[in-house]
């Protein structure tokens, strides 16, 4: 049995020490289990009810993806590389076939492009609607929540026609897509949800973004510059509300994304108004380019790559080499580092997911002096995803 | 395609910028007075899409036993087994699906060369922690056409096979199908090298 | 013809990075991968001076700092993985360290950089690899209590091993799952 002096002791040389500062504060742990943090836990140090100091603790979600990826075959890792990002699970897919595609340097054929682009778009037009169920609870506008959770449920029935699941679709492979689009009434279905989600946009911003209880909860709080938050490494929607304008798909395009037009939002204020904003008009940026999409329709061909390789899929070896690729998911920059070295297995798979930047330091240091109610707010207008950190 | 020349389009600040109110909020009333859009599921059904990715069917016949279902797995989930059916040893073994560590993913039906192993849209398999009932959770799949007439007289997705007697001893196995036959085999071994010939009771050699 | 133009337009715009950065540092390597991609290679010791460099030339975000285990080479390889807002560019900083527990110490970058600290952390926890300097080595990151000395993502962990020793396998079947197939 461990005594409590030796449990103090060793807290206190960590840093996470459970004696109060001095006789006004109080600890308290923003514990795991909490709707407002999914799965991720912050010990903060109180005067009263303001923050006086915080100290981010992940782990609780760690399953060791990057050492059980190296023990199974290449088309085999995207069933279990997936579950890292839950609220957008086609984004890992894709950045792993991408990294994939540019070590053995074939070619995607246009079909599977056109595919791929549609299903990230969906990918991102969900991600918003859940940002905006998460935002609205915390907020406390319950009925604003709801809304979004129903909307989202139509495009959880069109992914479940497209890929054969709802939530993990197990879909991009490297070379392509898996199956093929069903029929044609599958797009005209997608276009009507289109149509009624940009139409439902007015009532979202009736109750959440021109509310004046939003404005007075969050204009203020959380403030980063500019140069803050490079230093730090955010990316995303974060620093596109310091005033910094830097999106993956226009910075590094990659699909279809530079035959597409689109505008970027940039704020320059910085404070959690701002991100919130920022989310909202990307938002409606994503609805018109999936307009664009459907307008172009899937041009025709196949859609995977055709390799006698591929039919003794255990056995598929990839030359010696190295990648990195990223794409722009609404959390962040989404990142993977993918080496082999000529076997039937990867050697090093490497997930950078954007949390690790802005969801340790900036947290940390942007909690120092807000209200208890502020910490929910402030980590929700900065989309914190707990299994990114961990994996 | 020159990739050099995009710049940023970068949107104008008033289109992004809203102003607080204090009387729009009130205008979401107006869903008070209209239809509710929840299903309630045991009373009414929702539609399940056509090729949903639910349980397996082999067809016997074409399976040769390859193996590359259990190689490809990412849950280790296969195991191929050794069958005894009406006296006679099938030739080739069969997959035996684990439903415990399974993930739904579907690539063993992609990679399978002859086409024998396939999956049908039945999801709903629910037991309580009793042994007899958890021994549903692994199977050697049926054939796909007797799929097809159990779920043409129970039209409700849930696993074709009511109930599985296994006995350690003899090695026997029977699956209660719902509509009431009764399928038996034993099995002799696992693994891809064949079993020790004639003794019923040893279990099989080791994989590779 | 517009073809061959394009190309050289778009890799000389790359090279040129590449040599205004070498002109400065001879005692890195660099060349150019594809378009946008860009590789370095760099000493163990220099480079804190190279990142400060890289600083001032334009590359604002550290993306991350991965390490790569080669047991047949006795060696650890870190690859800091950095962006170039300005220049559009993603650039490779690679350097090698011996791969033994008490010899794989590197300097920290974190008043360069201040983000690398958490990837220090991360890489400390999982491969072992010490930063001297950085004064949260010792805190816990990711892994418990149980976990803590042993840098389960080296080559030579036997992580089944391990996962059977620790947990009880709740295998009901007939058959033992003691050799796999993959």
């Amino acid at each position: 049995m461990v005594s409590q002096s030796e449990l103090v002791k060793e807290a206190r040389e960590n840093g996470m020490d459970l004696l109060p500062l001095d006789k006004d504060t109080y600890e308290l742990f923003f514990g795991p289990q909490h709707m407002a943090t999914e799965n991720f836990s912050i010990i903060l140090k109180m005067d009263g009810h303001r923050v006086v100091k915080a100290i981010a603790n992940p782990g609780f979600l760690h399953r060791g993806f990057e050492k059980l990826a190296e023990l199974r075959p290449w088309h085999t890792n995207i069933a279990l590389l997936l579950r890292i990002c839950v609220p957008e699970p086609d984004v890992p897919e894709a950045i792993y076939s991408m990294a994939v595609d540019e070590i053995i340097g074939w070619e995607l054929p246009e079909r599977a492009q056109w595919i791929r682009t549609t299903v990230l778009e969906m990918a991102r037009v969900s991600a918003y609607l859940f940002w905006i169920m998460g935002l609205s609870f915390k907020l406390g506008v319950y009925t604003a929540g709801q809304w979004a959770a129903a909307y989202r449920e139509r495009l959880m029935a069109l992914f479940e026609q497209l890929t054969g699941a709802r939530v993990y679709h197990i879909y991009t492979i490297p070379g392509g897509v898996r199956r093929d689009i069903p029929n044609d009434a599958w797009l005209r279905r997608l276009r009507d949800t289109v149509e009624y989600i940009k139409g439902k946009l007015p009532d979202f911003d009736h109750l959440v973004f021109e509310n004046y209880i939003t404005f007075r909860r969050m204009e203020g709080i959380g403030v980063m510059d500019k140069k803050f938050a490079l230093a730090e490494g955010v990316t995303g929607p974060n620093i596109r509300a310091t005033g910094v304008p830097y999106d993956v798909r226009r910075a590094d395009p990659y699909l279809l994304y530079p035959e597409l037009d689109f505008e970027i939002p940039v704020l320059e204020d910085g404070d959690a108004l701002a991100r919130a904003l920022v989310r909202r008009y990307e938002l409606e940026q994503d609805l018109y380019i999936l307009e664009q999409l459907l307008e172009m329709g899937p041009p025709d061909g196949p859609y995977k790559v055709q390799d006698p390789k591929l039919k003794n899929l255990p056995r598929f070896k990839v030359p010696a080499g190295d990648a990195f690729a990223h794409v722009e998911s609404t959390k962040g920059d989404f990142g993977a580092y993918v080496v082999s070295d000529g076997r039937n297995k990867p050697y090093r798979v490497q997930i950078r997911g954007p949390s690790i930047a802005h969801g340790i330091r900036v947290l940390e240091q942007l909690l120092v002096g807000a209200r208890i109610a502020d910490v929910p707010v402030i980590l929700m207008s900065l989309d914190n995803c707990p299994p990114d950190i961990d994996r | 395609m020159k990739m050099e020349e995009i710049e940023f389009k970068v949107a104008p600040e008033s289109k992004i910028r809203k102003k607080p109110s204090y009387i729009k909020p009130w205008l979401g009333l107006k869903y008070l007075f209209k239809k509710p859009v929840t299903i309630k599921i045991p009373y009414e059904k929702t539609q399940i899409a056509e090729k949903y990715r639910g349980f397996h069917s082999l067809d016997w016949k074409k399976c040769v036993g390859c193996n590359f279902c259990g190689q490809i797995c990412p849950a280790r989930a296969i195991e191929m087994t050794w069958l005894e059916v009406d006296g006679r040893m099938e030739k080739r073994p069969h997959p035996k699906i684990d439903y415990g560590r399974c993930t739904f993913c579907q690539f063993c039906v992609d990679v399978c060369p002859t086409g024998a192993l396939g999956f049908v849209s039945n999801y709903m398999l629910t037991t309580e922690w009793k042994e007899e009932e958890i021994q549903l959770y692994d199977w050697v799949p049926i054939h796909p056409d007797r799929i097809r007439e159990i779920n043409e007289k129970f039209p409700d997705y849930r696993f074709p096979v009511e109930k599985i007697e296994f006995d350690r001893e003899t090695k026997e196995v029977a699956y209660h199908l719902r509509d009431g036959e009764i399928f038996k085999f034993r099995i002799l071994g696992y693994g891809i090298r064949p079993p020790k010939p004639a003794k019923p009771v040893k279990t099989g050699e080791e994989k590779k | 013809m517009a073809d061959e133009q394009e190309k050289g337009g778009v890799s000389m715009r790359e090279q040129a990075i590449i040599d205004g950065i070498l002109t400065e540092a001879p005692y890195a390597e660099g060349k150019v991968r594809r378009e946008r991609r860009v590789e370095f290679k760099v000493p163990a010791d220099r480079i804190r001076d190279f990142l400060k460099l890289l600083r001032e030339k334009g590359f604002e975000l550290m993306l991350q700092i991965t390490v790569v285990d080669w047991p047949k080479d006795g060696e650890y390889e870190l690859v800091y993985q950095m962006w170039s807002i300005e220049h559009r560019t993603h650039a490779m900083v690679r350097t090698r360290i011996p791969r033994e527990l008490d010899k794989a110490r590197m300097p920290t970058v974190r008043d360069i950089y201040p983000v690398a600290e958490t990837y220090e952390r991360d890489a400390h926890d999982f491969f072992g690899v010490y930063f001297e300097g950085n004064e949260k080595m010792e805190m816990p990151w990711i892994l418990d209590d149980t976990e803590q000395g042993l840098f389960p993502y080296r080559k030579d962990f036997d992580m089944l091993a391990y996962v059977k020793k620790k947990y009880m396998i709740l295998d009901r079947f007939d058959e033992n799952k003691d050799n796999y197939v993959i």
